[in-house]
C-alpha cells in the first residue's frame, strides 16, 4: 500500500520541485529586470505555497490555521491574497493564492509601491515599522497575523537560494 | 564584637575599582561575568503561562484566579539555576542574562525572526532551536487573537489604528504592566506568611462579595507561587552543596555559599528577615516574582537604603556583618538586578534599541517626617554604585538642600565623576511639591521613589504606570501647521481642521491651532490608554503585585482596578526642545517685525516641508539667529513656559480607568533618537531624519551657556511637571578630583535652588564618543546616560549614538562655555556612517 | 576716556578661570594698549568690528548685495547693553555665584575706559551683594578710578607685562610708568589684588623680564603672581579681522613643561608664581 502511494506521489513531488525551480527562474528574471517589481509578490507567494506543500516541518505552522490575508499595491493597482485552509483532497493544510483582494481577511496590507511590496516578501528582515513610518505601508487588521506571515515568508528566499533584497534601513 | 555605625564611611574609602579584585574578589569576578554574558531569549515563563491558559479546566475560572494560577504555575515549576557564585538565590530567567517573552504583550513581535534572532546584527538575543520551536508552535499561536493590542483593536479598531500609525503617540500598556515601586518593606519585615494570613482575615470579613473573595484567594495563590519558588531554590541549593565533595578552597566557599542560600531561602520571604543578607534575599525574590507576573520594565526596588537600614545597622553593630561583606551582598543584589533585559524585536531595535530593564533604586532624601534620611547604608550603596558601573539598576540620588548634608551631595557628585554617568540627581524640594499638587499627602510625597527613568511616585502606594503615554510633540506641531493632516495620512485631516498656514494671522492663532491639535491627541491618547486599561482589567489582573502595595489588601481591589492609594498614569513627551524652538522660529520669522528675515507662515511651512532645500538663507537664519530655548531669550522663555502650562492643563482633570490623574512628564529614553530618525524637518532648522533633543534638554549645539541652559530648565514650573523630567548635561572630562567635585556639586546646588527637578550627566568628550562609535571593540563597557537610564554605548543604535555624540558639551573647568562640536554635524555624519556597524 | 557708548564684545557665563568660583565675565571693547600678542584683537577699538570667518562662508554673495550674512560668516562684534539690561543678565546667575563663592568679572579691552558706564553698574551689583572683579591692564588715571570705581570692586587682577619701559612701549604701545605707579598705589588700597603676567615666548617670557618683575613685586611686598601661558587662540581672530599681528606669533600653545620651568625659575628669584 505504502509503496503504491510512493509510486503515485514521487512524480508529484518531482513536479513540485520543478515548478519551484521555474518560479525561481521567474523571480530571478524579475529581479534582473530591475525597476518594475510587480509580479514578484505573486511569484513569491506561489513559491511559499509550494514550499508549504513540500516541507512538512514548515507545514506544521499552518495546521488549524484558517487565516486570510490581502496585499494591495497602490501603484499598479495590484492585489493578491492568500488564504489558509485544510484541503480535503490532500488531507493536509494548504495555502491558496488568489489574484485579487478578498474579504473577511484577518489583515490587509497596503503598499505604496511595488518596491516596498517586493521588499516585504523578499528581504532578509522586512521592517514593517519603518514602512509605516515612511508612509509606504499601511496595515488594517490583526497585526499578529502579519508577524506570523513574515515568519513564513522569510523561508522563501532562503529555500529558493535567492539573495534577499536588501532593505534601505 | 561589632563596631559603631559611624565607622563605616572611613572604611568605605578603602574600596576602589582598582583594588576590587583583592578586596572584593567575588564582585570582581561577577562583574567580569556580567560584561561577558550574552543575552538569551527566555521562553520558560511564556511556556508555563501559556500552558496554564490553554488548560481546558481553567477555561471557566474567573480571570482573577486564572491569572494568579498561571503565574503560580510558572513560579512553582520553573527550574532553579545557579549560574555563578552570587550570594543571592533566584534569578529573573533561566539564563545568565535573559530577555523574558511576555506573549500577552509584545512577545509575538519576535515571531518573524525566530530563526534569525540569535544572529542578527543589532543586539542579537540568543534563542535555541528548541526554544524557537516552543514559541512558534506552542506559545505564539494561542495568543494570535489574545494579545492586549488585539483585544483593544477588536473593541475599537479606529482608535487602535491611530496607535499603529506610530507617529502620534505610543501607548505603553500594549507592552507592559509596570513602572511602579512595590512595597518590598512589608515582605522583608513581615514575611509572606503574614500577607497570606491577612488575606484570610480580610476574606472572612468581606461577606459574600465574590469579587473580593476571588481577589483575596488570588493573593494567596500568587503568594504560594513565591513560597514554592523560594523553597525550590533552597532544595536545589542544598542538593548542589551536597554534590560538592572535594575540599579545594574555592569549592568549600561555593559549598558554604550554597548552604547559606539554602538556609535563607527556606526561611525568607515566608518569614520576616532577621539579617541583612536575609532581607536582601527576600527583596530580590519578590522582585523576581513581580517580573513573573508583569513585564520586566521599570519594576523598582525603590528606597532600599531606607527599607534595609535597620537590618544593616543591627548586623554591623552586633558584629555579624563586616563592611566588606555588606558591600559584597549589596553588590550581589546590583548584579542580580542586572540579570535581565527587554526582549527587543529587530524592527523595534532599529528605533529604540539598547534599553535595560531599568529597575530604579532611590537613595537619600528625607523621610516621611521631613528628616534627613541619608544614612550609612546610603553611602555604602553609593560605593557599590561606584564599584559596579553597570547598566542596571538605575541608581538615583534624592537631595534636599539644607536638610541633607553637603558631604552627601559631594559624595554623590564624586561618584558621578568617577563613573562618568551615575547616579542621577533629584531635587526633593521641587519633586515633593509637585507630588503634593497631585493630591499626595505630605508624608506620602516625602516618601517618593523614582520610577524607572525619572518619574515620581509614593513608594508602595502609587501604582504609577508612569510610562503610559508618549505624546509626539513634533507631530502635534505638524498637524497645527497642516490643518490637522499628518505626515502619514495624506490629504485627509486626522485632527481638527484648525486652518491652513495662510489662515493663521498671528502667533496667537498659531498657538490656538497647536493647542487644539494637542487637545485632540490628548483625548485620543486618554481614550486609548483607558481602553488598554480595561483590557488589562479583563485579561491581566495583578494579584501578586497588588499584595505588595498599600491599598488593595484593605479595599479588596486589585491594583489594576484602582486598589492602590494613588492611581496615576504618566504622559511623557518627545521633541520638547525642538518643538519649542520651532515655535520660537515661527514667532520670530512670521509674526514679529523682524526685518532681517520675514516670511508668511505658509512660505515657512513650504520651506520646512521641502527640508529647507532651496531655502538656505532661511535655514541658516532659524538655526543661528532665531530665539532658542536654553539661551534665556525672552521669547523662548515665554514659549517654553506656555508649552509646559498648556500640556499640563490639558491633562489636568482627565481621569484614567483607575480613577487616577495623568501626570505630565518629559523624558524620552532613546525614543527621541529613534523617532527623530524617521521624522520630517522642523521650523527650528532641524532637518529631516535628524535626532531630536532628549527629555527636557535644550537642543544640542545651540549657543547656550551652562547657566543659561540650567536657568531655562529650572524656570519651568515643576507643578506643571509632576512626572518629572530628564535633563541631560554633558561635561568635558574633569580633572583634579576635589576641585572638580566641589565645582560640580556647587552647580547642582545652585540649579536645584533655582528650581530644577532633576539632572543627569555624561562626563564624556565628543572625540571619545566618536571614537567609541568607530571602534566599538575598544569601548566594550562604556556606560552612558540616555534619557532617563543608563546604557552601554555599544548596544545603542546608531541614531542614539549620534544623539549622545552631538549633545552640547560644557567645559566646567574652563570658561563654562558650551564647546561646539567641531567639525560640525555634517562632516561628522560621514564619519558616523563609516563607523556605524548597526 | 571715551564717552562713547561702551560696547560689549562677549559675555561668558559660568567661567571658572576668571577669579574665584563661577563667574560671569563681561568683555568691554576698546583698549589704550596695543599688545602685539593680544589674543582678543577685536577688543582694540571702541567701535564695532567686522569679523569674517572664511570657514563658515558659503559664498552665497548676500553680503555683496547688501543683504545679511545668514551663515554668520561675517559678523559685527560689539553690542551696547543699557546698564539695567546688563545688570539683569548678570543677576540671573546669582545663585551660582553665591554657592561657589563667585561673582562678576569685568574684562576687556580695558574696562576702566568706561568709568561712566561702570559707575552705573558696580554700585548696583554691590548692593545686591555680588562679588565684583576687574581685569585690567593697569593703564588708567588713578584718582578718578579710586573714587568712582574702586569702592565697588572686591578684587583686581592686574596685568604686568613687561618691566622694561622701552620694551613696554615697543610691544604695547604705551609706557609702563602709569601702570607701575597704579600697582604701587593699589597695594595699600582695600581690595584683593592679584598680579597676572602673560607668558609669551621670547617677548615676556624672558629671564630678564621675569627677573625685573620679581624684583618689582618684592619691592611692593606682593607675594607672588599668576602666570598665563601663551595660547594661540587669538590667531584666528586676527585672521577674521583681516589683520596680521605686528610680530609673528607662535602657532603652538606654551607647553605645560615650559610653564613649569618658568614657574621654577620665578621661584628661584624668590617670588611665587601660580599657573593659570
Ligand atoms: S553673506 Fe556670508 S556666507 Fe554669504 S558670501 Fe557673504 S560672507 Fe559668505
Amino acid at each position: 500500500m505504502r509503496r503504491l502511494f510512493r509510486r503515485i506521489f514521487r512524480p508529484v513531488r518531482t513536479a513540485r520541485e520543478q515548478l519551484l525551480k521555474d518560479l525561481r527562474q521567474e523571480m530571478l528574471e524579475i529581479l534582473a529586470r530591475g525597476g518594475n517589481l510587480d509580479g514578484l509578490m505573486t511569484v513569491a507567494l506561489k513559491a511559499l505555497r509550494l514550499i508549504l506543500l513540500i516541507d512538512r516541518d514548515l507545514r506544521r505552522n499552518i495546521r488549524d490555521f484558517n487565516a486570510r490575508y490581502s496585499f494591495i499595491c497602490l501603484d499598479g493597482n495590484l492585489a493578491v491574497s492568500v488564504s489558509f485552509k485544510r484541503s480535503r483532497f490532500l488531507r493536509q493544510p494548504v495555502m491558496e493564492v488568489h489574484d485579487e483582494a478578498i474579504d473577511n481577511t484577518n489583515i490587509t496590507v497596503t503598499f505604496a509601491d511595488t518596491r516596498t511590496m517586493a521588499e516585504f516578501v523578499m528581504s532578509e528582515s522586512p521592517d514593517i515599522f519603518a514602512g509605516i513610518l515612511d508612509n509606504k505601508l499601511a496595515l488594517d487588521g490583526n497585526l499578529n497575523y502579519i508577524l506570523k506571515f513574515i515568519y513564513l515568508v522569510r523561508h522563501v528566499p532562503k529555500r529558493m537560494g535567492i539573495e534577499p533584497i536588501s532593505c534601505p534601513a | 564584637m561589632g563596631f559603631s555605625i559611624q565607622d563605616i564611611r572611613p572604611q568605605l574609602a578603602k574600596f576602589t575599582r582598582d583594588n576590587m579584585s583583592e578586596t572584593l574578589p567575588l564582585l570582581a569576578e561577577l562583574l567580569t561575568r556580567h560584561h561577558k554574558a550574552r543575552t538569551a531569549v527566555d521562553v520558560e515563563r511564556a511556556r508555563y503561562i501559556t500552558a496554564y491558559m490553554k488548560k481546558p479546566d481553567s477555561r471557566d475560572e474567573p480571570i482573577q484566579i486564572k491569572r494568579a494560577k498561571a503565574v503560580k504555575n510558572y513560579l512553582s515549576n520553573r527550574k532553579v539555576h545557579f549560574h555563578d557564585d552570587n550570594r543571592l538565590g533566584g534569578a529573573t530567567t533561566a539564563h545568565e542574562l535573559g530577555a523574558p517573552v511576555y506573549p500577552e504583550f509584545f512577545g509575538l513581535g519576535i515571531w518573524p525572526e525566530l530563526e534569525f534572532i540569535s544572529e542578527r546584527k543589532a543586539n542579537p538575543q540568543f534563542l535555541s532551536t528548541q526554544d524557537a520551536k516552543t514559541l512558534n508552535y506552542d506559545v505564539f499561536p494561542w495568543w494570535l487573537e489574545r494579545t492586549i493590542s488585539e483585544q483593544v483593536r477588536k473593541k475599537d479598531s479606529e482608535s487602535q489604528a491611530l496607535v499603529e500609525k506610530m507617529i502620534l503617540m505610543t501607548i505603553s500598556k500594549a507592552a507592559t504592566i509596570s513602572h511602579t515601586t512595590p512595597d518590598y518593606g512589608r515582605v522583608v519585615k513581615q514575611g509572606i506568611n503574614k500577607i497570606i494570613a491577612n488575606s484570610r482575615e480580610q476574606e472572612a470579613a468581606c461577606g459574600s462579595d465574590t469579587t473580593k473573595i476571588n481577589f483575596y484567594k488570588s493573593i494567596r495563590i500568587s503568594m504560594q507561587g513565591i513560597l514554592d519558588y523560594s523553597a525550590n531554590i533552597a532544595v536545589q541549593a542544598q542538593k548542589r552543596a551536597d554534590e560538592i565533595s572535594d575540599s579545594a578552597p574555592q569549592h568549600i566557599n561555593r559549598r558554604s555559599n550554597l548552604l547559606e542560600i539554602a538556609r535563607i531561602c527556606s526561611k525568607v520571604p515566608a518569614e520576616p528577615a532577621a539579617s541583612y543578607h536575609e532581607a536582601v534575599t527576600a527583596l530580590w525574590i519578590c522582585q523576581v516574582a513581580v517580573m513573573a507576573e508583569n513585564s520586566n520594565m521599570a519594576i523598582n526596588p525603590g528606597r532600599i537604603d531606607q527599607i534595609l537600614y535597620p537590618f544593616f545597622r543591627n548586623d554591623i553593630e552586633s558584629g555579624r556583618l563586616t563592611v566588606a561583606e555588606a558591600l559584597e551582598i549589596t553588590g550581589c543584589l546590583w548584579l542580580k538586578l542586572a540579570d535581565n533585559v527587554n526582549l527587543v524585536p529587530e524592527a523595534a531595535e532599529r528605533l529604540f534599541g539598547g534599553a535595560g530593564a531599568v529597575p530604579a533604586i532611590t537613595l537619600g532624601g528625607i523621610d516621611a517626617d521631613g528628616r534627613d534620611a541619608v544614612n550609612e547604608l546610603t553611602y555604602l550603596m553609593l560605593k557599590v554604585t561606584e564599584l559596579l558601573p553597570i547598566r542596571d539598576p538605575n541608581v538615583n540620588a534624592r537631595y534636599l538642600s539644607g536638610t541633607n548634608p553637603v558631604e552627601y551631595r559631594d559624595e554623590v557628585s564624586r561618584v558621578i565623576l568617577s563613573t562618568k554617568a551615575i547616579p542621577a540627581f533629584f531635587n526633593d524640594e521641587q519633586n515633593i511639591r509637585a507630588l503634593e499638587e497631585q493630591a499626595e499627602t505630605l508624608e506620602h510625597a516625602r516618601d517618593y521613589a523614582v520610577v524607572g527613568c525619572v518619574e515620581l511616585g509614593s513608594a508602595g502606594r502609587d501604582y504609577s504606570a508612569s510610562s503610559s503615554i508618549f505624546m509626539m510633540l513634533h507631530t502635534v506641531l505638524y498637524m497645527a501647521l497642516h490643518n490637522g493632516r499628518t505626515p502619514v495620512t495624506g490629504d485627509k485631516s486626522l485632527g481638527p481642521e484648525t486652518g491652513e498656514p495662510a489662515d493663521l494671522p498671528d502667533i496667537e492663532a498659531f498657538w490656538s491651532a497647536f493647542e487644539a491639535q494637542y487637545a485632540w491627541l490628548a483625548d485620543k491618547a486618554v481614550h486609548l490608554n483607558n481602553l488598554y486599561g480595561k483590557a488589562h482589567q479583563e485579561n491581566l489582573p495583578t494579584p501578586l503585585l497588588s499584595s505588595l502595595f498599600h491599598g488593595p489588601m484593605e479595599s479588596g481591589r486589585d491594583l489594576i482596578f484602582g486598589g492602590a492609594v494613588y492611581n496615576s498614569s504618566g504622559v511623557t513627551h518627545i521633541g520638547f526642545a525642538d518643538v519649542c524652538d520651532s515655535i520660537n522660529a515661527i514667532e520670530d520669522v512670521c509674526f514679529s517685525n523682524n526685518r532681517m528675515m520675514h516670511m508668511p507662515l505658509a512660505d515657512l511651512v513650504a520651506a520646512v516641508d521641502a527640508d529647507f532645500e532651496g531655502y538656505d538663507d532661511l535655514w541658516h537664519y532659524v538655526r543661528n539667529r532665531a530665539p532658542k530655548y536654553g539661551t534665556e531669550h525672552k521669547v523662548a522663555i515665554r514659549n517654553s513656559q506656555r508649552m509646559i502650562r498648556n500640556n499640563f492643563e490639558c491633562f489636568d482633570g482627565k481621569r484614567n480607568y483607575r480613577g487616577g490623574n495623568y501626570r505630565v512628564a518629559y523624558w524620552t529614553m532613546t525614543n527621541h533618537a529613534g523617532y527623530g530618525r524617521v521624522a520630517g524637518a522642523l521650523p527650528n532648522g532641524r532637518k529631516a531624519k535628524v535626532v531630536f533633543s532628549s527629555g527636557i534638554t535644550p537642543a544640542s549645539q545651540v549657543d547656550t551657556s551652562l547657566t543659561s541652559a540650567l536657568n531655562d530648565v529650572a524656570r519651568l514650573d515643576s507643578r506643571h511637571i509632576p512626572g518629572a523630567y530628564a535633563l541631560n548635561m554633558k561635561y568635558s572630562s574633569l580633572e583634579g578630583e576635589s576641585a572638580a567635585t566641589k565645582r560640580f556639586s556647587d552647580v547642582i546646588e545652585s540649579y536645584f535652588r533655582s528650581g530644577g527637578q532633576q539632572v543627569q550627566f555624561n562626563i564624556q568628550d565628543y572625540h571619545t564618543l566618536i571614537d567609541a562609535k568607530a571602534t566599538p571593540d575598544e569601548y566594550e563597557d562604556l556606560l552612558v546616560r540616555v534619557s532617563g537610564y543608563s546604557a552601554y554605548f555599544n548596544s545603542l543604535n546608531s541614531a542614539m549614538q549620534d544623539e549622545l555624540i552631538t549633545r552640547s558639551q560644557y567645559d566646567l573647568m574652563g570658561n563654562g562655555k558650551f564647546v561646539k562640536l567641531d567639525p560640525p554635524l555634517k562632516s561628522f555624519k560621514s564619519l558616523s556612517k563609516a563607523g556605524g556597524a548597526k | 576716556m571715551s564717552s562713547l557708548k561702551p560696547l560689549v564684545f562677549d559675555i561668558v557665563r559660568g567661567s571658572c578661570v576668571d577669579g574665584p568660583g563661577l563667574r560671569s565675565v563681561v568683555f568691554l571693547k576698546g583698549c589704550p594698549l596695543r599688545c602685539v600678542w593680544c589674543h582678543n584683537p577685536e577688543s582694540y577699538e571702541v567701535t564695532p568690528d567686522l569679523l569674517f570667518d572664511a570657514e563658515r562662508c558659503r559664498k552665497c554673495g548676500n553680503c555683496l548685495e547688501g543683504r545679511p550674512c545668514f551663515p554668520g560668516a561675517r559678523r559685527v562684534v560689539g553690542q551696547y547693553y543699557p546698564p539695567s539690561e546688563l545688570i539683569e543678565l548678570l543677576l540671573r546667575d546669582r545663585l551660582y555665584y553665591e554657592q561657589s563663592g563667585g561673582g562678576v568679572t569685568f574684562s576687556g579691552g580695558e574696562p576702566t575706559l568706561f568709568m561712566h558706564y561702570l559707575e552705573k553698574i558696580l554700585p548696583c551689583l554691590q548692593a545686591e551683594g555680588i562679588d565684583v572683579a576687574l581685569q585690567t591692564s593697569g593703564y588708567f588715571p588713578f584718582i578718578p578710578f579710586a573714587s568712582r570705581l574702586l569702592p565697588f570692586i572686591n578684587r583686581i587682577a592686574f596685568d604686568l607685562k613687561l618691566i622694561d619701559a622701552d620694551l613696554h612701549l615697543a610691544y604695547t604701545g604705551v609706557s609702563n610708568d602709569l601702570i607701575k605707579a597704579n600697582l604701587t598705589a593699589l597695594v595699600s588700597c582695600d581690595v584683593e589684588l592679584s598680579v597676572r603676567v602673560p607668558l609669551v615666548p621670547e617677548l615676556t617670557a624672558t629671564r630678564s623680564n621675569l627677573d625685573g618683575i620679581a624684583l618689582f613685586l618684592r619691592q611692593l611686598g606682593i607675594e607672588g603672581c599668576e602666570f598665563m601661558a601663551y595660547n594661540p587662540s587669538g590667531l584666528s581672530k586676527w585672521k577674521q579681522l583681516d589683520r596680521t599681528p605686528p610680530v609673528p606669533l607662535p602657532e603652538e600653545p606654551m607647553t605645560r613643561a615650559e610653564l613649569e620651568r618658568w614657574c621654577a625659575y620665578f621661584e628661584s628669584r624668590g617670588t611665587h608664581a601660580a599657573k593659570a
